[in-house]
């Protein structure tokens, strides 16, 4: 249904978003600045090597006491001085442009995203639509994003499309997110959350705004009802064995919020936060020993028979 | 000037002879407890450095499972941990001991006993935390612990119960120490030092004695209030329960930015030593050294919340705390034209310990510099938590505060043992060390620009460069690996085979080089009055 950009890498300098152009024009006026005194100092080290190294086995005799330096001192302060400022100015600049103050009227906000240990719940406000750890997004729109966070300190960060962002738990942090591109774009949790830390990313995947609807209102319908006689086992299995005591599926009586929605599990690219591309296969293999697959993770181990393993992966394969 | 308190006239006593185990264990010398310190400090370092070879190994090819995430951030934060507070702090407190009274033209600390009590605390205190492996888990939420995952409900082995212990410990240690630089810089400077005839080393031991008397009491509080929430069910850190996430950063980084400053004022008075004595040029613009220090220290307790630029600050708060960094600069950027202008048109002796002063100017420039991009609110709303800032502290901690720890050892090693460390086997850990360094270390910068984010204990492999740069990052990491060989064997061969050093091998200009090397267990049996910052030099000349 939907044409998935191949996957880009950006990185800090290469920004999609103003936000990110204004950063990366930042990072790089100033590393230009760094490199060059840099070169300054490494420059002195060197001529200094070159020139005043001594020879002689036994030490020479100290030099005289020097002045204490005090013009150069104060000449170079106030130069340093003025550099802060300098830097100072362009640093407060940015943050004009690029920070959302924490207060903002609750009714911008247009994206909810809460960390999870260890993945991403994403929930679009004015709609029914919550999805996990692929955020789709429309090209070219400034999204207000409020980030919280269900268990401990993570940290929201997709290159390119703006700042990173904490979110911490008992409080709501505001930033904007932006692509004047379309495409998949990777990110991943940036603060440490515990043993599958390097394993919370996620894929952003910029569309243009009509295929973005259309993707939002496919997203906004409730779980097909499965057809085949094994789905439909599986559908069974899904209530009786416990796993609604965690997941969603909207349209059935699952409506838990600990784990990820599964109502379009399998229309997701990556599952299990980018640790693996989604699959039948690797549904499969989650399903029957999770810890093997991402040790640590919350998913309890349940001992599943083939049939019932199949069953599952069958109806949760189904729910495009 | 207070008047000088009586000093002991023999070593105090001890109930045991002065040789021997026992002696060791009861001394309250400060040359003894300063190598004690110095010892248990290149221990903690050897272990803290195998452990970030474990890290690297892991990190060396994507998707590796070698060693599981939950070893890896037991690694990782006993690393950290133990660099930070058995390691470098030891080292530099080692330094301290044995050589603040040194060069002051003391015999003894103010407090011998409180002094001993320091230093058995902070090796109990690391003890204790390296107990908790056995004890069920090492403590796994890295080396600032932040709440909420530190707490019992999201990590419930011991671990982190031994990490507020032990760091608890290690902290009244470190304050028991800092008393004691201060009271000893205070009232036992010999006849005629006045304060700006104090050698810079002294000077940043005493500014240094200040940041941590502030510090540990606000990292203390932290770690009773962590410690209490997971054993006694009190809601600090607990949001849920009405309690602040956040509180925690700010106690831990109110704390952790002085400390960082704690780590890096003494490595300063060391290249302040061993600069100008390797130039054969006095020190330049010694007022501005110690001025600059003074800024640094008042500056250090008002910038702790640049390390919460992503937490969710408003603009002008973020704003507030990024120029105050950006201060910060100045001050350190004025030591490095200090340096710079004591070695223009002196005559440089390329020693092992002028090689790694050299180094480490180099290396501190680059870590200052990247430093500096934290400052910046937004650069830090793309680098921070990235590899970008594990190279950024290595290039300060590592680049700079161990290799002036290197810098101290070459220099002061004569005069600690008596005999000169071998020069062949010096240059080779100097450059075994160098470009491991380098490559460990240059290469996060790219990796961290790259996106990478740190602690994490695997990358996927689909990600471009990320799996070759770790692999050289890695490489670099043994290559520092047997530097480190030949430094231990150097230290072990040099302590029979060495060359005797005699008084004076480099042609220092300060009081420790007046006595005999090693030092009698009373330092100056008499001292002239001090006349200027160089006494040795002006008694050699006219006696």
């Amino acid at each position: 249904m939907l044409t998935i950009a191949k996957a880009e890498h950006p990185h800090l300098l290469l920004g999609t978003s103003p936000d990110s152009q204004a950063i990366a024009e930042l990072l790089l006026a100033y590393g230009a600045f760094a490199f060059l005194v840099l070169l300054i100092i490494g420059g002195l080290l060197v001529v200094m090597k070159k020139r005043y190294s001594s020879t002689s086995p036994s030490p020479e005799p100290f030099l005289e006491a020097q002045d204490e330096g005090s013009k150069l001192e104060v000449g170079f302060a106030v130069s340093t001085f003025l550099i802060v400022l300098i830097l100072s100015f362009f640093s407060m600049r940015t943050v004009n442009k690029v920070g959302a103050d924490p207060d903002v009227p609750a009714d911008q906000v247009e994206l909810r995203i809460t960390g999870h240990q260890w993945w991403w719940e994403i929930r679009y406000p004015n709609t029914d639509v919550v999805t996990a750890n692929v955020l789709h997004i429309p090209k070219g729109k400034r999204l207000l994003v409020a980030l919280e966070s269900a268990d401990v300190v993570h940290d929201w960060w997709v290159s390119g499309l703006g700042r990173k962002m904490d979110a911490i738990p008992g409080r709501t942090n505001y930033f904007y997110i932006e692509s004047d591109e379309v495409g998949t774009f990777d990110g991943a949790c940036n603060e440490f959350c515990g043993a599958q830390h390097a394993w919370m990313r996620m894929q952003v995947v910029v569309q243009e705004q009509a295929e973005f609807d259309a993707w939002l209102a496919s997203q906004a319908e409730v779980a097909r009802e499965p057809a085949e006689e094994t789905a439909r086992k599986g559908a069974q299995l899904f209530q009786e064995m416990s796993c609604a005591t965690c997941h969603a599926i909207r349209g059935t009586d699952a409506v838990a919020t600990v784990g990820p929605d599964l109502t379009h599990l399998a229309s997701r690219e990556i599952m299990l936060s980018g640790k693996v591309k989604y699959s039948r296969e690797n549904l499969k293999a989650w399903l029957r020993d999770p810890q093997a697959l991402k040790p640590g993770a919350h998913m309890p181990r349940f001992i599943f028979s083939e049939p019932e393993l199949d069953a599952l992966t069958d109806y949760l394969d189904g729910l495009k | 000037m207070l008047p000088p308190l009586p000093e002991p006239k023999t070593s105090l006593p001890s109930p045991f002879q002065r040789d021997g185990l026992l002696a060791w264990l009861t001394t309250v010398d400060h040359k003894m407890l300063g190598i004690l310190y110095l010892v248990m400090a290149l221990g903690y370092f050897l272990m803290g450095g195998l452990e970030a070879l474990a890290i690297r190994i892991q990190l060396a090819r994507p998707e590796q499972d070698l060693i599981g995430p939950e070893t890896f951030n037991q690694l990782f934060t006993m690393h950290g941990t133990t660099m930070v507070f058995l390691a470098l702090m030891p080292a530099l407190i080692g330094f301290a001991t044995y050589f603040l009274p040194l060069m002051i033209g003391a015999n003894e600390m103010a407090f011998p006993r409180l002094n001993a009590m320091s230093f058995w605390t902070t090796l109990f205190g690391g003890l204790l935390l390296y107990f908790s492996p056995f004890a069920g888990g090492a403590p796994d939420a890295g080396w600032f612990a932040y709440a909420p995952l530190s707490e019992k409900n999201y990590s419930f082995s011991p671990g982190l119960d031994y990490y507020c212990m032990g760091l608890m410990v290690t902290g009244i240690g470190s304050i028991g120490a800092a008393l004691n630089f201060f009271v000893t810089t205070v009232t036992m400077r010999a006849k005629g030092m006045s304060w700006m005839k104090m050698p810079l080393f002294a000077w940043m031991i005493f500014i240094n004695s200040l940041l941590m008397l502030g510090a540990f009491p606000l990292l203390n509080a932290g770690l009773a209030m962590l410690f209490l929430d997971r054993q006694l069910g009190t809601l600090f850190f607990l949001p849920d329960q009405g309690g602040s996430a956040l509180l925690w950063q700010h106690f831990f980084w109110a704390f952790g930015h002085p400390e960082v400053y704690i780590l890096i004022l003494p490595a300063f008075g060391i290249i302040s030593e061993v600069v100008p004595v390797f130039s054969r040029k006095k020190i330049y613009g010694y007022p501005f050294l110690v001025g600059s220090a003074l800024v640094i220290t008042f500056l250090a307790f008002g910038v702790w919340g640049h390390h919460l630029f992503t937490a969710g600050m408003g603009k002008i708060v973020v704003s507030f705390f990024g120029f105050g960094s950006l201060l910060i600069a100045i001050p350190t950027s004025i030591k490095l034209v200090n340096w710079l202008a004591t070695m223009w048109g002196g005559s440089l002796r390329f020693t092992v310990s002028m090689m790694f002063a050299f180094a480490f100017i180099l290396d501190f420039t680059i870590g200052g510099l990247s430093g500096v991009a934290f400052a910046m609110p937004p650069a830090d709303w793309a680098l921070t938590d990235t590899y970008f800032v594990v190279a950024h502290i290595h290039y300060v901690f590592l680049g700079g505060t161990m290799f002036s720890v290197f810098a101290g050892a070459y220099y002061w090693y004569p005069k600690i043992c008596g005999r000169m460390l071998d020069v062949r086997l010096g240059k080779a850990h100097f450059w075994l060390f160098f470009i491991g360094f380098q490559l460990t270390f240059m290469i996060q910068h790219v990796l961290g620009i790259l996106g990478m984010p740190r602690r994490v204990y695997t990358y996927p492999v689909d990600l471009p460069w990320y799996g070759s740069l770790n692999f050289l990052s890695t490489s670099g990491a043994f290559l520092m690996g047997l530097g480190m060989l030949a430094f231990l064997w150097n230290l072990y061969r040099s302590l029979k085979h060495g060359e005797l050093a005699g008084k004076d091998p480099w042609g220092g200009t300060t009081l420790e080089w007046w006595t005999e090397s090693p030092p009698p267990p009373k330092n100056f049996e008499t001292l002239s009055e001090i006349r200027s910052r160089d006494p040795v030099l002006d008694w050699t000349k006219s006696p």
